[in-house]
C-alpha cells in the first residue's frame, strides 16, 4: 500500500509538467487551429538558454531568475515566429500543412541544439529546493517522500494554468481567443485581426510550455531528447482536455503521470518493460475513439439542399 | 438641381467565384444610404456568393466595389469592417461556446470601448430583442434558430455599421420568427441603418425592402422597385418560367 | 517493313528509358568504389521508404510521424531471424507479415479520426514500438544482422549488395507503379478526394483505404529488413521519432506523391552527410551527424510554406519553363491549400446537342430499349422505391415520413424550396445517411441496410451537387473510374498483369472513348479535371455516374453551375439515356425549364414533407406549389 501510495504522489508531481506543456499547447490550438509539435523543442531551446547562464556558477536565485525569464522570453519568441513565418501563410492549406510545418521546426530546433551543445547528459545549476519532505501519516495513509522541488513544480503549475484559465475566460483578449477558436471567419468578418492575436496566444503558448521544460530540466537531467519526448506528453493531456479545457489540463496532467507510475510498477510480479512511457499511447488512442463521435467528419460530405 | 447622392455602396462588373468555379458574371448593383435593398433567386443564383465577394472574404476575379465612395475591393475583412459594411452571414454564425451577451461584446470588439460604453451599447441590443435580454447568459450553440438570428444581428449592429448585409435572414426559421425578423430590419431602417438582404422568400422580403434585384445564374435579371414586384408576375417568370 | 519500323520506334520509347536506367544502375556498382557501392544502397533502400510514405499520402491522404516503426520492425525482424538461421528469402515476406496487423489497425484508426488526431497517434504508436518492442528486443540481444550468402554469391560483397537493393527496389517501384496506374490507383485516388463519391461507384472505400494503408507497411518493413541487413545490426535508437519526421522531410522535400520523388528523397536522406564528410570528418563528430537532418529540417520548413509539390515540382515547372517538358495536370498534394486560380478558358465549349439518335446506345454498346412503359405497366416493381422515410436531427425534422415511387424508365424530377430536404431524401436512397424509419428498395429488393457501395454495385449511380471528380486525373481516368461497379477482376490479377485483367481494362478505355466521342466530347478527354471550368466539371461528374449504365440514377442538381447552353444539353443527355438506355433518373432540380421540359413525373418537397406530386404542367401551375416558392400567400403554419 505504501508503494502505490508513493507511486500515486510521484506520479502526480511528475504530471504537473505534462499539464503545463499541455495547457500552452491547447492555448495555441484554440488560436490558430494548428498543433504545435515544436512546443517541447521551443521550450528545450529556452531551457538550454538557461543552461548558458548558469553553467558554471552556484546557481544562486538572482541568476537563475534572470536566465529563466531569458529562457522563457526566447520560447515565446519562437513561438511568435512560427506562427508567422510558417502557420499564418498556411492559413487556408488543409489541417496537416502547419502540423508539418511544426514538425520540421521541431526538428530543426533539435539539430540546433545539439550542434551548439551536443547530446551530452548536463545539468543546470539552480537554486530550487532540493530536499526531499516526509509526510507523514495522513488519514491513515502511510507516510510517502517527496521532493521539495517536485512540489513546487506542482504549484507552479496550478497558479500558472490557473491564471492562463482565468485570462481566457475573464479578459478581453481571451474572450477574442475564445471567439477565433469558435469560428474565426466570423471573427474576422467582425474586425478581429486574426494572424495578430494568433501570434499573441503563440507566443503565450510558447513560453507557457517553457516554464514547463525549464522547470524539468532543472530538476532533472538535461538533454535534448527528454525533452522533447515530452511532447507527447503534452500531446495526450491536450488531447485528454479536448484541446479546449485548460482546467482539464490541470487534471490530466497528474493523472497521467500517476497512470505511468503505475503502469511502471510491477503489476502482478511483473514488470512489463516500456510500459510506462507507453501507456500514454494507449491513453491516446482510448480517449482518442471514445472522442470520435464529437471530433470525426463522418460520411456525410453530402449537404442538405 | 443637386445631383443624386453617391449611393452607400456601389457594385460594377463583379466576376467572382471560387477558385476554379465563376459564379458571378459581371454584377452591378447599387444601394443608397437609408434603404433597405433586397437580393433575390433561386439558389445557386450567387447571393450568397455576392456578399461574400463585397465583405472580403472572397477574392473576386474582375469588378469593382466601392463603399462611400472608398474602393474595398479585395480588402481582407477586417478592413471591410472598417470601412462600416458588415455582414451577417448564412447560417446564424453565432460563437456557440460564449454567452450570449458575450458575443454581443464581440461585435464591439474592434471600437475598444471602455466597460461602461459597451454595457450601454449591449442594452440597446437587449432593448431591440428582449428575448435575448431574457437570455444573455446563456451559451449561444443552445438558442434556438430564431434567436440565434437575433443575436447575430445584435452582434453585427454593436459593430456600428453603416451598412448591414444579411444572408438568407429566413433560412430554417419558422414562419413567424422569419416575420419578427423581417420586422425587425424595417424597425432598424426606420432608425437609419441601410441594409441589403438576399432571401429566398420572395413575399417576405417585399414587406420590408423598397428595391429588389433578382439573380439568376450569376448575373441580375431584374431590377425593379418593390412596388412593381409585388404587382407584376417579374419575379415569378423569373424563378419558375426559366430561360431569359 | 514500313509497318515494322514505327513500332520499333514505339517499342524503343517506351522500354528505351528502363533499359537505360537498368544499365545503368546494373553497371554502377562495379565502376566506383564498395563505399560508393553501400552509399548506393542506402539511397536505394531510403527511397522505397520514402516510396512507402508517398502511398500512404498519395493513397490514403494520411500523414504517418512513426514510419521509422515499420522499417524497424524490418530490421528486428531480419536480425531475430539472423539468429535463428532463417533463410534469407524468407526475410522480407515474413517481416511484410508482421507488419500487416499494425497496417490494418492503422488503417481503421484513420477512417475515424480525421488527419490531423491521425497523426497524433501515428506519433504515439512510434513510442510505443520503440519501448514496448525494439529496446526490450535489443536488451535481449537480437542486434546483429547478417548478410546472406546464396550459392557462391557473397553479398557481403557491398557491390552484389547494391545489385539486389536494385532489385528489390524495382519490385517495388514496379508493384507500386502497377497499382497506382490502373484502376485500383483511380480508385484509391478517388477514395481521397471524395469517399462518398467512390462510394456512389461502388468502391468500398474502407477496404481501398485499408489496402493504401497495407501496401505502405510492407514496403516500410521491407525497406527495413534491407536496412538492417545494410547496416547488419539493428538498434532502437536507429528508428526514433526524430528518424520518421526525417523519413517524412526528405518525401515531402523530394515530392510527394510521385515515384522520382522517392528517388530524391532516397539521396536527400544520404547525400548531404557524404557531401560533407570530406570537409568535417575527424573534426566534430556532431557537425557530420547533424548536418543532414538540419538540411532536411529547413528545405521541409522551406517547401511546406512555399512549394508543396517540392523539389520535383520546382524541377518539374523549370522543365515546362524550359519547354523541355509537356505541362502535366499536378497530382494532388494532401497538404497543400487549392490553387485558387479561376479557369475560364481551355479553348473549348460544349456544342448544341447534336448526337445521332441511337448513337449513345451504340457507343456503350446496347440496343435502344423500347418505349418508356406506362406507369401502370403490370408486374414490375419501381425501380426505386422510399417508403415513409423520415430523418431527424434532434428536433429538426429533415424529412417527414416522405415516399417516392419511380417506375422503371421514368424520368422523374424532386423539386422543393432551399431546406426542403430533397439531398437528404436522396443521400438516404444513396446509403450516405441512415433514414430514422422508413424503407429504401431497389427493384423490389430491400437495400435499407445495405451500404452505399453495394447499393452502387447493384445499379444505383448517383451524381452529386457539387462535382467530386478527382483533378489531378484527366478526364478520361475519372471517366473510366465510373465503371468500377462492373469490375470484375481484382487487386492480384492487376498486380500479375495477366491478360484477362488487360483487356478488361482495354474494353472500358474502348468504351469510355466511344462514350466521349458519342457525346462530342473527344477534345477534352486528356485534360486534367481540375482544369475543367465549372460547366464541363459539372458535365463530366454526370457522365461518370451514366458510364456503367446504371438501372437508377440519381442526379442531385445536374445544371447547378450549368448556363443556359449547357443546361440545354444536359437536359438532352438526361432525356437521351432515359429514353435510349433505359436507364430509370430521378433529378433534383431548381432549374424549372428542365424540370419542365424533360420529366414525366413531378415531386414537389417542402419543410421536409411530400407537397404533391403530378405531371409537370400540373405541378406548375399548383397554386400551394407556387406559394411554396415564392411566399406569395400566407407562409406555410
Amino acid at each position: 500500500m505504501e508503494l502505490y501510495t508513493q507511486l500515486v504522489v510521484n506520479g502526480i508531481t511528475n504530471g504537473a509538467v505534462y499539464g503545463l506543456l499541455a495547457a500552452g499547447f491547447v492555448l495555441v490550438y484554440r488560436a490558430s487551429r494548428a498543433l504545435n509539435f515544436a512546443q517541447a523543442g521551443m521550450g528545450a531551446l529556452g531551457a538550454y538558454v538557461l543552461f548558458d547562464v548558469m553553467k558554471g556558477t552556484g546557481g544562486g536565485t538572482g541568476r537563475y531568475l534572470a536566465g529563466f525569464g531569458l529562457g522563457v522570453a526566447v520560447a515565446a519568441l519562437l513561438g511568435l515566429a512560427t506562427e508567422r513565418l510558417a502557420i499564418r501563410p498556411l492559413r487556408r492549406a488543409p489541417a496537416l500543412a502547419p502540423l508539418i510545418a511544426t514538425v520540421g521546426v521541431l526538428l530543426l530546433l533539435q539539430t540546433l541544439i545539439i550542434l551548439r551543445w551536443g547530446g551530452d547528459l548536463r545539468s543546470i545549476p539552480n537554486p530550487l529546493p532540493k530536499r526531499p519532505w516526509r509526510i507523514g501519516r495522513l488519514v491513515g495513509f502511510h507516510s510517502v517522500v517527496v521532493n521539495q522541488s517536485a512540489v513546487l513544480i506542482l504549484v507552479v503549475m496550478v497558479v500558472l494554468v490557473s491564471l492562463l484559465a482565468l485570462v481566457v475566460t475573464r479578459t478581453r483578449w481571451g474572450l477574442t481567443i475564445r471567439s477565433i477558436s469558435d469560428n474565426p471567419d466570423a471573427a474576422a468578418g467582425l474586425g478581429v485581426p486574426v494572424g495578430r492575436v494568433s501570434g499573441q496566444a503563440w507566443a503565450l503558448g510558447a513560453g507557457v510550455g517553457a516554464v514547463a521544460s525549464l522547470l524539468a530540466a532543472s530538476t532533472a537531467i538535461l538533454n535534448p531528447y527528454t525533452l522533447f519526448l515530452l511532447q507527447i506528453k503534452a500531446l495526450v493531456v491536450g488531447v485528454f482536455a479536448g484541446l479546449k479545457d485548460l482546467r482539464l489540463c490541470l487534471v490530466g496532467g497528474p493523472l497521467l503521470g500517476v497512470v505511468e507510475s503505475l503502469a511502471g510498477s510491477r503489476i502482478f510480479g511483473h514488470q512489463v518493460a516500456g510500459l510506462s512511457d507507453s501507456v500514454g499511447f494507449f491513453a491516446l488512442v482510448a480517449v482518442l475513439l471514445l472522442r470520435a463521435g464529437t471530433i470525426t467528419e463522418t460520411l456525410g460530405d453530402t449537404r442538405a439542399s | 438641381m443637386n445631383p443624386a447622392p453617391a449611393p452607400l455602396l456601389a457594385v460594377s462588373g463583379l466576376c467572382s467565384g471560387y477558385g476554379p468555379v465563376q459564379v458571378l458574371y459581371g454584377i452591378d448593383i447599387e444601394v443608397h444610404r437609408g434603404e433597405v435593398v433586397a437580393l433575390l433567386g433561386p439558389n445557386g443564383a450567387g447571393k450568397t456568393t455576392l456578399l461574400r465577394t463585397i465583405a472580403g472574404q472572397i477574392r473576386p476575379m474582375a469588378g469593382t466595389v466601392t463603399v462611400g465612395g472608398r474602393p474595398v475591393r479585395g480588402l481582407p475583412p477586417e478592413r471591410v469592417v472598417a470601412a462600416g459594411l458588415v455582414l451577417v452571414d448564412e447560417g446564424r454564425a453565432v460563437f456557440p461556446t460564449l454567452t450570449v451577451a458575450e458575443n454581443l461584446m464581440m461585435g464591439a470588439q474592434r471600437r475598444r470601448l471602455p466597460a461602461r460604453a459597451l454595457a450601454a451599447e449591449c442594452d440597446r441590443a437587449y432593448d431591440l430583442f428582449p428575448r435575448l435580454a431574457e437570455r444573455r447568459g446563456q451559451i449561444a450553440g443552445k438558442l434556438s434558430g430564431g434567436e440565434q438570428q437575433m443575436l447575430v444581428i445584435g452582434r453585427a449592429l454593436l459593430a456600428e455599421p453603416e451598412l448591414m448585409m444579411i444572408d438568407e435572414a429566413s433560412l430554417g426559421l419558422a414562419p413567424n420568427v422569419a416575420h419578427f425578423v423581417f420586422e425587425t430590419i424595417g424597425r432598424l431602417a426606420a432608425g437609419g441603418l441601410t441594409v441589403l438582404v438576399t432571401e429566398q422568400y420572395v413575399r417576405l422580403a417585399l414587406e420590408v425592402a423598397g428595391r429588389a434585384y433578382v439573380l439568376k445564374q450569376g448575373h441580375v435579371d431584374v431590377a425593379a422597385s418593390a412596388e412593381e414586384l409585388r404587382r407584376s408576375d417579374l419575379v415569378e417568370a423569373s424563378y419558375l418560367g426559366g430561360g431569359s | 517493313m514500313r509497318a515494322s519500323a514505327p513500332t520499333g520506334a514505339r517499342a524503343l520509347r517506351t522500354f528505351g528509358p528502363w533499359v537505360a536506367v537498368a544499365v545503368a544502375v546494373g553497371a554502377y556498382p562495379f565502376l566506383v568504389s564498395p563505399y560508393w557501392a553501400l552509399i548506393g544502397s542506402f539511397v536505394v533502400v531510403y527511397a522505397i521508404v520514402a516510396l512507402s510514405l508517398t502511398v500512404l499520402t498519395g493513397w490514403a491522404g494520411a500523414v504517418s510521424l512513426s514510419q521509422a516503426a515499420f522499417v524497424g520492425l524490418g530490421a528486428f525482424t531480419a536480425a531475430e531471424l539472423t539468429s535463428r538461421g532463417t533463410n534469407f528469402v524468407l526475410w522480407i515476406p515474413v517481416a511484410m507479415l508482421l507488419s500487416v496487423p499494425a497496417s490494418v489497425a492503422m488503417g481503421a484508426v484513420a477512417l475515424r479520426l480525421p488527419g490531423l488526431y491521425f497523426a497524433v497517434v501515428t506519433l504515439a504508436f512510434g513510442v510505443v514500438a520503440q519501448y514496448m518492442l525494439f529496446i526490450p528486443l535489443e536488451n535481449h540481444g537480437t542486434t546483429q544482422v547478417a548478410r546472406p550468402r546464396w550459392g557462391a554469391v557473397d553479398f557481403g560483397n557491398e557491390r552484389y549488395f547494391f545489385l539486389l537493393c536494385a532489385l528489390a527496389a524495382a519490385l517495388a517501384f514496379g508493384a507500386t507503379l502497377r497499382i497506382g496506374r490502373g484502376k485500383t490507383g483511380r480508385a484509391l485516388l478517388t477514395v481521397r478526394t471524395s469517399r462518398t463519391a467512390a462510394e456512389a461507384l461502388a468502391v468500398d472505400s474502407v477496404r481501398y483505404r485499408t489496402l493504401a494503408f497495407v501496401v505502405s507497411g510492407c514496403l516500410a518493413s521491407g525497406a527495413g529488413v534491407l536496412l538492417g541487413t545494410l547496416i547488419q545490426s539493428s538498434r532502437s535508437n536507429q528508428f526514433t521519432l526524430f528518424a520518421s519526421i526525417q523519413y517524412l522531410a526528405v518525401t515531402f522535400i523530394g515530392g510527394i506523391g510521385s515515384v522520382l520523388g522517392a528517388v530524391l528523397a532516397g539521396a536527400l536522406q544520404v547525400l548531404p552527410t557524404e557531401l560533407i564528410r570530406p570537409f568535417v570528418e575527424g573534426r566534430d563528430s556532431d557537425v557530420l551527424r547533424q548536418f543532414a537532418p538540419l538540411l532536411q529540417a529547413s528545405l521541409l520548413l522551406v517547401v511546406v510554406v512555399l512549394r508543396p509539390d517540392g523539389l520535383l515540382g520546382l524541377l518539374r515547372s523549370l522543365g515546362v519553363r524550359a519547354g523541355l517538358l509537356q505541362p502535366r495536370p499536378p497530382r494532388e498534394v494532401a497538404y497543400a491549400a487549392p490553387s485558387g486560380r479561376a479557369r475560364r478558358d481551355i479553348g473549348f465549349t460544349l456544342p448544341d446537342w447534336d448526337i445521332p439518335a441511337g448513337a449513345l446506345a451504340a457507343a456503350v454498346g446496347r440496343a435502344p430499349s423500347a418505349e418508356v412503359p406506362d406507369r401502370a405497366a403490370a408486374g414490375a416493381p419501381p425501380a426505386l422505391e422510399a417508403k415513409e422515410v423520415s430523418v431527424h436531427y434532434g428536433a429538426v425534422v429533415a424529412l417527414d415520413a416522405v415516399s417516392l415511387s419511380v417506375q422503371p424508365g421514368e424520368l422523374v424530377a424532386i423539386i422543393g424550396p432551399n431546406g426542403a430536404g430533397k439531398t437528404t431524401l436522396f443521400n438516404c436512397c444513396s446509403g450516405f445517411q441512415a433514414p430514422g424509419s422508413g424503407t429504401v428498395a431497389l427493384r423490389g429488393i430491400d437495400v435499407t441496410c445495405l451500404p452505399a457501395h453495394r447499393r452502387a454495385a447493384a445499379g444505383l449511380g448517383r451524381s452529386f451537387q457539387t462535382p467530386r471528380l478527382v483533378d489531378g486525373m484527366s478526364v478520361f481516368e475519372n471517366l473510366l473510374v465510373g465503371f468500377h461497379p462492373r469490375v470484375v477482376h481484382g487487386l492480384p490479377g492487376e498486380v500479375a498483369g495477366f491478360s484477362y485483367v488487360l483487356e478488361e481494362e482495354q474494353e472500358f478505355r474502348r468504351r469510355v472513348a466511344a462514350l466521349l466521342d458519342a457525346v462530342g466530347l473527344s477534345a477534352i478527354g486528356g485534360l486534367a479535371a481540375g482544369d475543367l471550368p465549372s460547366g464541363l466539371r459539372k458535365v463530366v461528374e454526370v457522365l461518370r455516374a451514366l458510364v456503367p449504365v446504371p438501372d437508377v440514377l440519381l442526379l442531385d442538381e445536374p445544371s447547378a453551375g450549368l448556363d443556359p447552353r449547357e443546361t440545354r444539353w444536359l437536359g438532352r443527355l438526361v432525356q437521351t439515356v432515359n429514353g435510349e438506355l433505359g436507364v430509370t433518373v430521378a433529378l433534383i432540380e431548381h432549374d424549372m425549364s428542365l424540370v419542365m421540359g424533360i420529366s414525366d413525373y413531378v415531386y414537389v418537397l417542402d419543410f421536409g414533407r411530400l407537397l404533391t406530386a403530378g405531371a409537370p404542367a400540373e405541378v406548375r401551375s399548383d397554386p400551394t406549389v407556387i406559394a411554396a416558392y415564392l411566399g406569395k400567400e400566407a407562409l406555410p403554419v
